[in-house]
Parts: C-alpha cells; sequence; structure tokens
C-alpha cells in the first residue's frame, strides 16, 4: 500500500493508496504513530483508493481514534468505499469512528 | 569422469612435450648422420678405389714398357728367327711378371703373314720353354692379338683367357706393334700377363662386409663375381643395362672419368657403387650395399633411442615425485575441503612453509572455515531457538485446542482449523435443558498476540455462563460482562468480534447480540439461505462502558444455523478471488436435509478447501453449525 501524509494548517490529511493486510499493517502502525502524539491532533484520512482492511487496519483506526480523542482532537475518513464501509459497520467501528 | 590426480596428469603432459621435442631431437641428428655417414662413405670407398687403381696400373704399366724393350730389341733381328726365339726367351725368364712372350708376324690389314716364322715362348717348369701352335691356333692367336694394336696402331691388353700351353693360368696380354718406315703394321710384339694376382687384390678389397669388387675388362668379361654374388652383380649389371644409369657410366668410361653413384637397385636393395677406369680401359668397380654404410650409425641410433627412453623413464618418475611433493598442499587442502563438506568444519589444514599462491589459498581455506565455524555456530543457535519456539508453539496449540469443548450437544457442531499454529478464532457454546447458548468469534491480527486475547475471551466466556443462572440473564448484560473482562486486560487495542445467541429449543425463539461478528446464515427448511439481520455493536475489548443491544429472532422447526468467521468468506485461491458471501450461500443452499451438524460443517470446509485449491490458508476458518 501507499501512505502520504501531509500537514495543513493545524491538522493533518493521510491518502491511503491500497490494501491494509497482514503484510503491511505492521508499516502502517509504524508511519501512523507520529500522529498519535503532538500538539496538532486532528486527522483527516482520504479512503479514496483504500479497497481493503484486515482486522490489523481497523486496530490502528481505533488507536489512532483513540490517541485523537485523548488529545480531544477529531478524526474524519473520507470517501470510503461501501465493502470497507460494510467493515467498520459490521465491527460496529462505525459508531466510534466518524466516516463521511 | 575417471579421477586423475593434478600431479600425474602435469607429468604426462611434460613428459609428452619432452618425448616430442626428443622425437624430433632424433630424427634431425638421424638424418644429418646419415649424410655425414654416406658422404664419409662416398669419400672413402673413392680413396680406396684410387688406391687399387695404382696398384693394378703399376705392373701392366711394367708390362707395357718391357714389351715395348723388347720391341726395340727384336727390330735390328727382325730377319733372325733364333734371335727373336732367345730374346722371347729371356724377357720370360728375367720378368717376375710376364709369364709368355711371343713375336707374330701380320699382313698390314691385320692378317697371319705366314711366309714369316712367329715365335713364342713360355715360362714352364722353372725355365724357358717353345711354343709352337698348329695353324688353327695360330690364327686364333692373331685374329685376337692383331685387330686393335694394328687399327690403332698403338698397344694394347686383351680380355683374360687361359693359356693356350698352360689352361690353368689365365692370362691377358698386352699386344704392341711393330710399324715400318710407310708405318705399316707388320708385326706384333706380345707378352703375357697372369691375373690371378689382381683377381686377389679385388676380392680382398672390401671396404664393407657384404661390399662387392669387379674388374671389367669389357662387357664380356668381368673379374670378382663370386658364386656366390653373381646374382646380386648381375642384378646390378642388369639394372644398370635397363637404365640411364650404364650409359652415363659408358660415356664416362670413354672420356675416361671415373665417377661414384648412388642407386636403388631392383629388389629394394639401396646400394653406393663407386667406379674409375684404368688407363687402358678397364674399370674397377665397388657395389656397397647402403645397409652395411648406415650398420654403424643404425646402431648408435638404437643406443640413442635407448639411452633417451630410459632418460624420459627417469624424467617421468622424477617429475612425478618432485611435483607431487609440490602440489601436496594441494592433495591435503582438497581432503581438508572434503572434510568441511562432511560437515567437519574443523577439519585440520595442512601447514604451508611457502609464500605463494599455496599460502594464499591455504589462507583463503582458513578464513572461510572460521567464517563457516561462526554461520554454524549462529545457525545452531537460531535452530536451538526455532526449535524452543516451536516446541512452545505446539504446546500453546494444545492448550489452546484445549479451551475449545469438544464434546457436542446433539444439534451443534464446531470446527476450527488455525492458518498458524495458534490463532484467535473461538467458539464456545453450553446446554441446560431446551436453552442452548453459543458464541463464535475472530480477535483481530493472528498468531501469539491473538491466541493470548483469545485465551482471556474464552476464559471471559465460560467465567460469566458458566453457571445455570446465567441462562436466567439478559444476553446484552452478559456480553457487556465479557467486555468488561476482556477490556480491563486489554493494553494492545485488541478486540474481539464475537457473535453471541440463545436459542430456547422448545419456543425456537432465538436471543441474539453481534458484537461485530460476521452475520450468520439462516437456512429455513423449506427457502433459500438468507444473512440474518443483525444490528452491528462494537466489538468486544474496546470501550468498557459499551452499551450492547439484544435482539431476538422465531425461527422455524428444521431450521440450519450457520456461524463462520471471515477465514471462510475470505479465503483466496489462486487467482486471488475471495470466497465471498454469495458463494457461501449458495454452499449452504447444498445441504441436504438429512446432514447431521457435523457432515454439514465438513461440507462447508471441503467447499472453502476445494475453492481454494491448495492456495495457502492466511487466516483461522471456524464453522458452526446448528439445527433447530
Amino acid at each position: 500500500m501507499d501512505i502520504k501524509i501531509e500537514k495543513q494548517d493545524n491538522k493533518t490529511i493521510v491518502v491511503l493508496n491500497g490494501r491494509v493486510d497482514t503484510t503491511n499493517a505492521d508499516q502502517f502502525q509504524q508511519d501512523m504513530e507520529p500522529l498519535m502524539e503532538g500538539e496538532n491532533p486532528d486527522i483527516e484520512i482520504d479512503c479514496t483508493d483504500m479497497s481493503y482492511t484486515s482486522s490489523q487496519g481497523l486496530r490502528i483506526f481505533l488507536m489512532l481514534q483513540k490517541s485523537v480523542n485523548a488529545r480531544k482532537g477529531k478524526m474524519v475518513l473520507r470517501n470510503m468505499n461501501p465493502q470497507v464501509k460494510e467493515v467498520f459497520d459490521i465491527t460496529g467501528f462505525s459508531n466510534i469512528i466518524t466516516i463521511m | 569422469m575417471e579421477y586423475r590426480s593434478f600431479s600425474s596428469r602435469l607429468s604426462w603432459r611434460i613428459i609428452g612435450i619432452v618425448s616430442v621435442i626428443f622425437l624430433i631431437s632424433f630424427i634431425v641428428v638421424a638424418i644429418v648422420s646419415h649424410l655425414t655417414i654416406t658422404e664419409e662413405a662416398v669419400r672413402s670407398t673413392r680413396y680406396i678405389l684410387h688406391g687399387t687403381v695404382n696398384e693394378i696400373e703399376k705392373p701392366l704399366t711394367e708390362v707395357e714398357i718391357s714389351t715395348k724393350m723388347v720391341g726395340a730389341y727384336m727390330t735390328p733381328v727382325i730377319d733372325n728367327p733364333e734371335m727373336l726365339q732367345m730374346i722371347a726367351s729371356r724377357t720370360v725368364e728375367l720378368s717376375d711378371l710376364i709369364v709368355g712372350c711371343a713375336i707374330i708376324f701380320v699382313h698390314p690389314d691385320g692378317s697371319c703373314d705366314t711366309s714369316r716364322k712367329s715365335e713364342f715362348s713360355y715360362m714352364g717348369e722353372g725355365t724357358a720353354q717353345k711354343f709352337v701352335p698348329n695353324s688353327q691356333q695360330l690364327h686364333q692367336i692373331v685374329k685376337r692379338w692383331a685387330e686393335k694394336p694394328v687399327a690403332n696402331k698403338d698397344g694394347s691388353w686383351t680380355p683374360p683367357i687361359p693359356a693356350p700351353y698352360n689352361p690353368s693360368v689365365v692370362i691377358t696380354t698386352y699386344c704392341y706393334p711393330l710399324v715400318d718406315s710407310a708405318l705399316n703394321v707388320y708385326a706384333i710384339v706380345a707378352t703375357d700377363l697372369p691375373i690371378g694376382w689382381m683377381q686377389d687384390k679385388v676380392e680382398n678389397l672390401r671396404p664393407y662386409e657384404n661390399a662387392i669388387t669387379t674388374l671389367f675388362f669389357d662387357e664380356e668379361h668381368v673379374l670378382g663375381i663370386k658364386e656366390s654374388d653373381s646374382d646380386l652383380v648381375k642384378r646390378f649389371v642388369r639394372a644398370l643395362e635397363e637404365d640411364k644409369e650404364y650409359d652415363n657410366m659408358v660415356s664416362d668410361l670413354r672420356e675416361n672419368k671415373d665417377s661414384l653413384r648412388r642407386r636403388v637397385g631392383k629388389g629394394g636393395e639401396t646400394s653406393i657403387m663407386a667406379y674409375a677406369p684404368l688407363h687402358n680401359g678397364w674399370m674397377i668397380s665397388i657395389l656397397c650395399p647402403y645397409r652395411d654404410v648406415l650398420r654403424q650409425s643404425s646402431r648408435s641410433h638404437v643406443s640413442l633411442m635407448i639411452v633417451g627412453i630410459i632418460g624420459l623413464f627417469i624424467l617421468f618418475f622424477t617429475c612425478r615425485r618432485e611435483i607431487r611433493r609440490m602440489t601436496r598442499p594441494v592433495t591435503e587442502l582438497a581432503v581438508s575441503a572434503q572434510n568441511m563438506a562432511r560437515g567437519n568444519f574443523n577439519a585440520k589444514l595442512p601447514e604451508i612453509t611457502s609464500h605463494d599462491e599455496m599460502l594464499r589459498l591455504h589462507d583463503s581455506f582458513l578464513y572461510m572455515q572460521d567464517s563457516l565455524n561462526d554461520y554454524i555456530g549462529q545457525l545452531k543457535t537460531t535452530r536451538n531457538d526455532k526449535a524452543r519456539m516451536e516446541s512452545e508453539l505446539d504446546v500453546a496449540r494444545n492448550i489452546q485446542k484445549g479451551m475449545l469443548s469438544t464434546e457436542f450437544p446433539p444439534n451443534l457442531h464446531a470446527m476450527l482449523t488455525p492458518a498458524r499454529e495458534v490463532g484467535g478464532d473461538l467458539y464456545a457454546f453450553m446446554q441446560d435443558g431446551d436453552q442452548l447458548s453459543f458464541s463464535i468469534g475472530d480477535v483481530s491480527g493472528k498468531g501469539v498476540p491473538a491466541a493470548l486475547t483469545m485465551a482471556v475471551t474464552c476464559t471471559a466466556i465460560r467465567v460469566v455462563s458458566n453457571s445455570k443462572q446465567s441462562f436466567g440473564e439478559p444476553l446484552d448484560k452478559l456480553v457487556s460482562r465479557i467486555n468488561h473482562i476482556v477490556t480491563i486486560t486489554n493494553s494492545n487495542n485488541m478486540f474481539v468480534t464475537l457473535f453471541t445467541g440463545r436459542i430456547n429449543l422448545k419456543t425456537r425463539r432465538m436471543d441474539f447480540c453481534n458484537a461485530g461478528h460476521n452475520s450468520l446464515v439462516i437456512l429455513p427448511p423449506a427457502g433459500k439461505p438468507y444473512f440474518l439481520k443483525a444490528k452491528a455493536n462494537l466489538t468486544v475489548g474496546l470501550f468498557d462502558d459499551f452499551p450492547y443491544v439484544p435482539e431476538s429472532i422465531d425461527l422455524e422447526p428444521g431450521t440450519r444455523i450457520v456461524a463462520y468467521t471471515d477465514g471462510v468468506t475470505e479465503a483466496e485461491n489462486a487467482d486471488k478471488e475471495l470466497y465471498g458471501d454469495d458463494r457461501l450461500l449458495e454452499t449452504v443452499s447444498q445441504l441436504a436435509p438429512e446432514m447431521d451438524d457435523k457432515a454439514a460443517v465438513e461440507y462447508i470446509y471441503q467447499s472453502v478447501s476445494d475453492f481454494a485449491d491448495g492456495n495457502p490458508q492466511n487466516d483461522d476458518i471456524t464453522i458452526m453449525c446448528i439445527r433447530i
């Protein structure tokens, strides 16, 4: 998968491209870890080109969400395709993560 | 391929090259020595020939002079037969060489002049005897003697014949003409010379063992041919006559030249022939077979060859020993390398004292040995670690298996196949009378972290529902309690999707609560299978206070319920296609009514397995079937 991270004003924009699965979940976690600390907690994730996420991927989104909540910020996932959205729905993650 | 040692191959190579050089040298030496020996033979043969010519010519010349003197003495007393007879007798008596002396009278045309009396004298019984030929003998003698002197007006020698007065002695006669004032020949003075001494000389003249010396008087009279040699000389003479060689010889003789030629005789015998003319037209020839000439050099060539071959043998063994000594380190290194290849990485390396490529090779080997030892050491540690981990995982797997009950009630069956040694899928069930409760779940991630969380979850389920009273509690309460236990032990944000159901087998009402798990498939006794619609509650293990919402559904008798984890729907084949929801519905629709739960579980698993077609399973697969 391909990850682009961009700092914009006081929020971070992440663009995900491809699959999040067993083979690259660790890498995804490492890339996201810097976003789980610091003064500007707001994160916007563009999921237009994310084709799949495994439970490990869900766990990382959850970790992000928890760190954002702890710093009283906001995290938004945008343009998620229906198959991926379904995973978030089934697992109930849609209840705790904002998907627009 | 046959093994041949380096030293042996090198030795053979050197011997090969040396042999070729030796052979070429030998051939050159042989050719040069043949040429030299042939030249030497020619020179010595010519020398011997000239010596012999001189020896033979000396008495001939003496006889010629004597004869001329006899002629001079006779001329004043030519009309006195008694004086003539006396002079002839005295000549015979006084000369060591001359055995017969005569004067015959001829007409200028060479015919016998019978008007005057010829006189003949010869040596017999120590004194001079008178010889009187009869008329026929006289005519024959005149014919033999007069022809050439009359024609040439000069002395000439006749071919050898047995003497008329003593046939046991073979003689040649010198005939000298006496001429009158008008230069007409009127008489011939003749002296006889026996040829026995010439024969001895010729026979003893043998520069080589099989050489043949021959004295030619003319084309018909030849001296020196022994009975045993006659074939050879005849063959030789015939060969000469057949080609130009003879013509050359004759013309040489005519011009009084001596010559020496080499030729191949008929029958393959190569010979050297030397010949020289005498002043009176005779010729001496020596025929030397070439093999005789070369015998000496052939002998020395054989010696040279033997010495050479012995030398080559010595060279071979010396070379081989030296090369073997010098390449011994390579041989020993090869043995060490073989030992190393067999796994003995501490194989002893040979000691190298020389400072050359051998030392470098040795050092490289030493370095390789050290590296290999290090590497093997690391490998052993890694292997031991791996073995320990594997055995630990094996134990963990057994522990995990033990957490999953396998004593199924009559209307429920489940199967769990982990993708690795340990997995994150789980199931649980409990029956109390008409009440049947069950759970199926999937921990996020895989491997050991997932397995640990799975253990916590299983324990939590067991703790929460391990009493008959639990069947009386609302389902959402139970799930909340499970969530609470998992959440407080979860510092690593692991979560569990968990579907929990409770069926009253009498009323066929099912209460259920889905915490983020895949929907169940419901197969009514008549009709198509469908996914159970359930509210998506959050997965277990994340938020302690999440409000789980329970739901209920009434089922027809004979309904089948299929619960599963995403290892089923996300099974992949080699083309990266997923098994998917539709295929699952299709498979469930194929379940025959008479199949029990175990057969149904196995049927679905087989379908997934067939679909993957050997493609590695990358997630745990759990299937549970219930029929009411």
